[in-house]
């Protein structure tokens, strides 16, 4: 039962995730329409005998290519954590998996111009259930966003205190966070999966959990 | 403004992916269009504190403040004022609480620009006629 509410709470952030990422996507469609947009008005301007302006030909052509790039990591970003879920437990390495959920709560922390700061060992190999994990760590971080000021910093730190590591997010400003209710249901659903202890402290939120559950 | 944009709607895009706004503002100012952007819900209600467009073209998602803010602030204030909402959503939902908040119409992202133009001069007329 436990592990059929656990893959519940995974559904809702792959929604939460895939939300976000259609909203991301839908506005660097935009922007690449608009600017092929204005260089058929351009186009136009030439029939009309009123010549290309090739500045702004060359600026809307950087714009799309851009937008395009801005598009191809947000899929690729997509796709990285859809593949989490490829085996029950996995290797991987902790700073990637870390910036990944940094990169798909972007939008999240734009909203309330949040800025998120890593800084994490490269060398530190997990292996237990990629998107339990995952998903913990993106609601964990989505909870902190909810309950910080507009503007705030987050800071992400990793202490490896082996056989465990401990994921701190914290607020650069200790006088930020408000007094929040942490773990919520999913989340301590998911830390369960994953033999994993939850906590806070000040303006920090504490994610333990064994390096490897093998 | 020239002969041209002085028979146009003012239209204020108000839009936090600045190279959106400033693309459709430069397509709106070619079909002589008085466009001009903010790029915040904050930044919008500012600009028509202090110079009121005709016709708003207002994103319904802003980092400050989010566009259905904005029109409840929008409704009491500038009941003159054409509101006309973006949404990327994909869902009508949206739209429609933005109508029932006083907007004129709504278009989805992408934008279909032949599309716009008719909805800002419909959205203009209902408000001089």
């Amino acid at each position: 039962m436990e592990q059929i509410n656990a893959d519940r709470a995974c559904v809702q952030v792959f929604a939460k995730i895939s939300a976000a990422i259609s909203h991301e996507i839908k506005n660097t469609l935009s922007i690449i329409n608009e600017n092929a947009g204005l260089l058929e008005d351009f186009a136009q301007m030439t029939e009309d005998a009123g010549g290309i302006p090739p500045e702004r030909v060359r600026s809307a052509t950087e714009i799309i290519v851009k937008q395009v790039e801005r598009s191809n990591i947000i899929m690729k970003n997509l796709n990285r954590f859809a593949h989490s879920a490829d085996t029950y437990l996995a290797h991987g390495n902790l700073e990637e998996t870390l910036s990944l959920i940094v990169s798909l709560t972007n939008r999240q922390a734009a909203m309330k111009n949040i800025k998120t700061n890593l800084s994490c060992p490269p060398d530190i190999t997990i292996s237990t259930n990629l998107v339990f994990l995952e998903s913990l760590i993106y609601l964990t971080l989505l909870t902190l966003f909810q309950n910080s000021e507009d503007g705030s910093t987050v800071l992400i730190q990793v202490i490896d205190d082996a056989p465990d590591i401990t994921i701190c997010l914290k607020l650069k400003n200790e006088d930020d966070l408000s007094p929040i209710a942490y773990p919520d249901d999913d989340q301590k659903l998911l830390a369960e999966q994953i033999q994993a202890s939850l906590s806070q402290e000040k303006n920090s939120l504490l994610l333990s959990f064994p390096a490897s559950v093998d | 403004m020239t002969q041209n944009e002085q028979s146009n709607p003012t239209v204020l895009v108000a839009d936090d992916e600045i190279e959106f706004a400033s693309t459709l503002v430069a397509r709106l100012k070619l079909r002589n269009f008085p466009a001009t952007m903010a790029n915040s819900g904050k930044a919008a209600l500012a600009a028509i504190e202090q110079d009121q467009p005709d016709v708003l073209i207002l994103d319904l998602k802003m980092p400050d403040l989010d566009g259905l803010e904005v029109l409840a602030s929008l409704k009491e204030n500038y009941p003159d004022l054409a509101v006309i909402i973006l949404t990327g959503h994909g869902s009508f939902e949206a739209g429609r609480q933005g109508m029932e908040l006083g907007a004129y119409d709504y278009i989805m992202k992408p934008v279909d620009l032949n599309l716009l133009l008719v909805k800002i001069e419909d959205a203009y007329q209902s408000r001089t006629a």
